[in-house]
């Protein structure tokens, strides 16, 4: 379903071909800005961490896959549809591995075959009966993942990775241009990898097996190491990296506060998990460390010798995304406290059928806010266009 | 503006140097070339200009070069980035942003201009380059001419003195070259900007521009002023070679400046010489096919026939469905509806595997094919995969390869390289060939070599069929061009009749001499013709 929607070397060419050359078009990037985006993502990953009902869970999947489906065809939906794919192929694994490496619970479905490691191999028990509860269990948490996956996918591919690294402090810049620049190269190589597929062909071998599969990856990876030198070289020739100069000693000082920093916040948390550190030392450890931190970036921001084009404008969309994600996690967090809304489900000792509360649907309905206001506005295009 | 003097360099573990000793001087606002054959050093001159050579790219650097004078050596290329603004040949592998506005101050952010003066030089860039349309477009979504104008802008928001260009339209369709270089010529003559660029297509640009810098290959560098070198040099366009054999002179560079010399000339109408395909039956026929990508029509009741000993040109703007058809002649693309038939037999029910001993499609990156360590090896190999009959030593010599059959395939340059490719693919003779985009990218001496050999392969009895938009190549090598247009027949014909009649699909000598008139060759023998009849009488 993923790939007919898009996601094909032809389609690609074919919507630069009919590329109108006016106006704001469908092509433009007039999706919600980076920062709604931001928090879009950051609603949905604490709704799927805040509950285990698997009927929440799975109408997250069904939200994901609309506002997924609602961004208009880009380059990295090629990408992330096949992560998806692979992602969706190991979620599901993850139920029958579940089942055979342990099984509890009274609701006996089937048995499997009983296989004991010795002691010295750890003395794990593979098989046995298989309940209902572990199924249950297993398909919950590969909602979960599959949820969770979805939401990550729909948030690359809509939003603007460059804008979103303008948001970040200026000493981390230069760090996720060279993330974004790689995260470039993925759809070139896949597309690459087809046309040399192609060409096996044409030279009369079929691409099946590890003898063909060695045709492929050279010059699949030649090519892509091309394309990077090229792209380093043009990063050069760009004045990418171009430091004030009398920033670089106090940077050298910035670089080694911040790993402190960071090293004392991770101390914090470790004592308090492993060594039974009392939350108060180990909370002021963690602060001052990330404090630390923090001040390290911006005093390293300072010498990064940069500037920023433009602050995004904040529309009336961007006010609808990001009040429908607060408005989400509120609902949720409150039904959470006040204990009602379902939002849990175990399905120990045995199982019984998840509850659906309508104002918990809602909080997960609420995230659907990026693609209804993406219908929205083709909605008001389309009636532009008629008058 | 730029002075280079003794400058010589060689790549790291490369056998000799690129460049040996070249002194040259280019003052401001001046509009120079760089020609020569593919690997003779044209790209590495240019990175030289702004340090890329040999900051980034290593390898031993005696002389000096210096941009407004600053000495390349003491400064980084991020340094000269002010200075020199560098467009490369492929604009996706330059893009860091999502967005155009974006990408055009990607430049400026990391060099720290201030917010204000950044607003100020993007809206003159979209101005300038013609592209306020496109500021808000996603870059995946442009066409490859609106690509190669945003890199343009990309650098100049930046304001560089000069502005140096490696082969920007060697990418691209026709149509999207015109746009770049129109605007690269209103950027010289206009704002009066320094430009350094290397080219292939010498009749698109040799009349914008001041000097002509040759590069033979040998690490030289020769320099003249423009009409000087088409005078002199091997490499000319059809209008400044006709002009140099009737003797013209000032030799004319463009149409406009021929056309009064055409006009005296006077030519009598040109009888058709070309053979017909008389009455030997087609080779490759195709009958009202329909050809799609998912939901989309690429081709639309489409039916040709090809027969052996011609070449057939395929025709018609980016898009129009060239390639698809020939996909679907090896069976890489299966018609919805309709049938295609090679030698005879309807192809419905064959791989493409095994069509491929019959069929030869040279695709249009032939470099991405090559994944062997020699160059004999991946001739070789095709012999073996496709099972047909042939040596490699023929298809070495075929395509002067001799001297580099044991050279690893990424070691070539790019001309040498869409040499080894086409020798893989069309080694053992395979009765039909079918080439996608032959020419992009490639020099004249590579282009000559192509058409000498297609010609001989014609005369064996082989059937060509080429998608193309270079109508040159076409003018002088087929024998029937169809055009296609949103994925029908627009028209299809003898070359001289479809060429002949036509504003954008028509040769250089054709617009010069009009009626039916394509090559340089046909002035000449009907120049020759008319000589004979007035020394005669």
């Amino acid at each position: 379903m993923l790939s007919t929607a898009r996601g094909k070397a032809g389609s690609t060419t074919a919507s630069r071909q009919t590329a109108t050359p006016w106006g704001r078009s469908a092509q433009d990037a007039t999706g919600p800005r980076a920062g709604a985006w931001l928090a879009w993502l950051a609603a949905a990953s604490i709704a799927v961490f805040l509950t285990s009902n698997p009927l929440y869970l799975a109408t997250a999947c069904l939200v994901a896959l609309t506002v997924y489906a609602s961004i208009p065809g880009n380059a990295r939906q090629r990408v992330y549809g096949l992560i998806i794919k692979v992602g969706l192929f190991f979620a599901l694994l993850s139920i029958p591995f579940n089942l055979l490496t342990g099984s509890t619970g009274p609701t006996v479905l089937f048995e499997l075959p009983r296989l004991t490691f010795p002691g010295w191999l750890g003395g794990v028990t593979l098989g046995g009966a298989a309940t209902a509860e572990s199924l249950l269990y297993a398909i919950d948490r590969a909602l979960r993942l599959i949820a969770l996956l979805l939401f990550a996918a729909a948030f690359n591919v809509g939003v603007d990775h460059y804008r979103l690294l303008r948001l970040m402090p200026s000493a981390l810049k230069q760090m996720g241009v060279v993330i974004t620049v790689s995260v470039l190269l993925i759809p070139q190589a896949i597309g690459q990898a087809r046309a040399v597929m192609e060409a096996q062909r044409l030279r009369g071998r079929a691409v099946r097996g590890l003898r063909s599969l060695a045709g492929l990856t050279v010059p699949v990876l030649a090519g892509a190491l091309e394309r990077s030198l090229q792209r380093a070289e043009s990063l050069d020739a760009r004045g990418f990296g171009s430091l004030d100069p009398s920033a670089r000693g106090r940077n050298r000082w910035a670089v080694l506060l911040s790993v402190g920093g960071l090293g004392l916040a991770a101390g914090g948390a470790f004592a308090y998990f492993y060594y039974g550190g009392t939350p108060l030392t180990a909370g002021a450890a963690m602060a001052s460390g990330f404090v630390l931190a923090a001040f390290a970036v911006r005093v390293q921001g300072e010498g990064a010798g940069g500037s920023r084009y433009s602050h995004e404008s904040w529309t009336g969309r961007d006010g609808f995304v990001v009040g429908c994600a607060l408005l989400s996690t509120a609902l949720l967090i409150l039904l959470r406290l006040l204990d009602t809304g379902d939002a849990t489900y175990i399905p120990y000792p045995s199982v019984t059928a998840p509850a659906f509360h309508p104002l918990g649907a809602l909080a997960f309905l609420l995230l659907l806010a990026p693609a209804l206001a993406s219908a929205a506005r083709n909605g008001r295009r389309r009636e532009d266009e008629d008058d | 503006m730029i002075r280079v003097e003794e400058l010589s360099f060689a790549y790291p573990k490369a056998a000799g140097p690129v460049l040996r000793g070249v002194n040259l001087s280019i003052p401001e606002g001046e509009a120079v070339l760089v020609v020569g054959p593919s690997g003779g050093g044209k790209s590495t001159l240019l990175r030289c200009l702004n340090g890329l050579v040999p900051h980034f790219h290593g390898g031993s650097f005696a002389g000096r070069v210096s941009v407004d004078g600053e000495d390349t050596l003491k400064h980084q290329p991020r340094e000269l980035a002010r200075k020199v603004g560098l467009v490369f040949q492929d604009p996706e592998s330059q893009f860091v942003a999502d967005v155009v506005e974006d990408e055009l101050a990607f430049g400026m952010e990391n060099m720290g201009v201030p917010r204000l003066t950044m607003r100020k030089r993007v809206e003159e860039v979209l101005d300038v380059l013609g592209i306020a349309h496109l500021r808000r477009r996603r870059l995946d979504t442009l066409s490859g001419g609106e690509l190669q104008r945003v890199a343009i802008g990309a650098v100049l928001t930046v304001q560089p003195r000069v502005l140096v260009l490696d082969e920007p339209t060697s990418q691209l369709d026709p149509q999207a070259a015109e746009e770049v270089l129109t605007v690269v010529q209103r950027l010289n003559s206009d704002l009066g900007l320094t430009i350094v660029m290397a080219e292939h297509r010498l009749e698109r640009v040799v009349q914008y521009v001041d000097r002509v810098l040759y590069m033979p290959g040998d690490g030289s560098v020769a320099s003249y002023p423009v009409r000087q070198a088409m005078e002199r040099l091997p490499i000319a366009p059809p209008v400044a070679r006709i002009g140099r054999a009737l003797g013209w002179a000032p030799l004319p560079l463009s149409v406009r400046e021929g056309k009064p010399f055409a006009k005296r000339s006077a030519l009598p109408p040109l009888s058709d010489t070309r053979s017909d395909a008389g009455d030997s039956q087609a080779s490759v026929v195709v009958e009202k096919a329909h050809l799609s990508y998912g939901d989309a029509d690429v081709i639309r009741g489409v039916s040709l026939h090809a027969f052996p000993g011609q070449v057939l040109a395929l025709m018609g703007r980016n898009g129009a469905g060239k390639t698809s058809l020939l996909r679907s002649l090896v069976g890489l693309l299966t018609p919805r509806k309709g049938t295609v038939s090679v030698l005879g037999e309807d192809i419905a029910g064959s791989s493409t595997e095994e069509l491929t001993r019959r069929v030869a499609l040279v695709p249009q990156d032939p470099a991405s094919i090559l994944f062997h360590d020699t160059v004999e090896g991946e001739i070789a190999d095709t012999l073996k995969g496709t099972g047909r009959e042939g040596s490699v030593e023929e298809a070495l010599a075929e395509w002067r390869l001799e001297s580099l059959r044991r050279a690893h395939p990424r070691d070539l340059s790019a001309g040498e390289r869409q040499r080894a490719a086409l020798a893989a693919m069309l080694v053992g003779r395979p009765p039909v060939i079918l080439l996608d985009e032959p020419t992009r990218g490639m020099d004249y001496e590579t282009k000559r070599l192509l058409m000498d050999n297609l010609r001989r392969r014609c005369r064996e009895g082989c059937t060509v069929i080429l998608a193309s938009h270079d109508v040159e190549l076409v003018g002088s090598c087929a024998d029937r061009v169809v055009l296609l247009a949103e994925g029908e027949v627009a028209a299809a014909g003898p070359t001289r009749d479809v060429l002949t009649e036509s504003l954008t699909f028509s040769t250089q000598v054709n617009k010069l001499f009009g009626d039916r008139y394509l090559t340089v060759e046909d002035v000449l023998a009907a120049e020759e013709m008319e000589r004979i009849g007035a020394s005669n009488s």
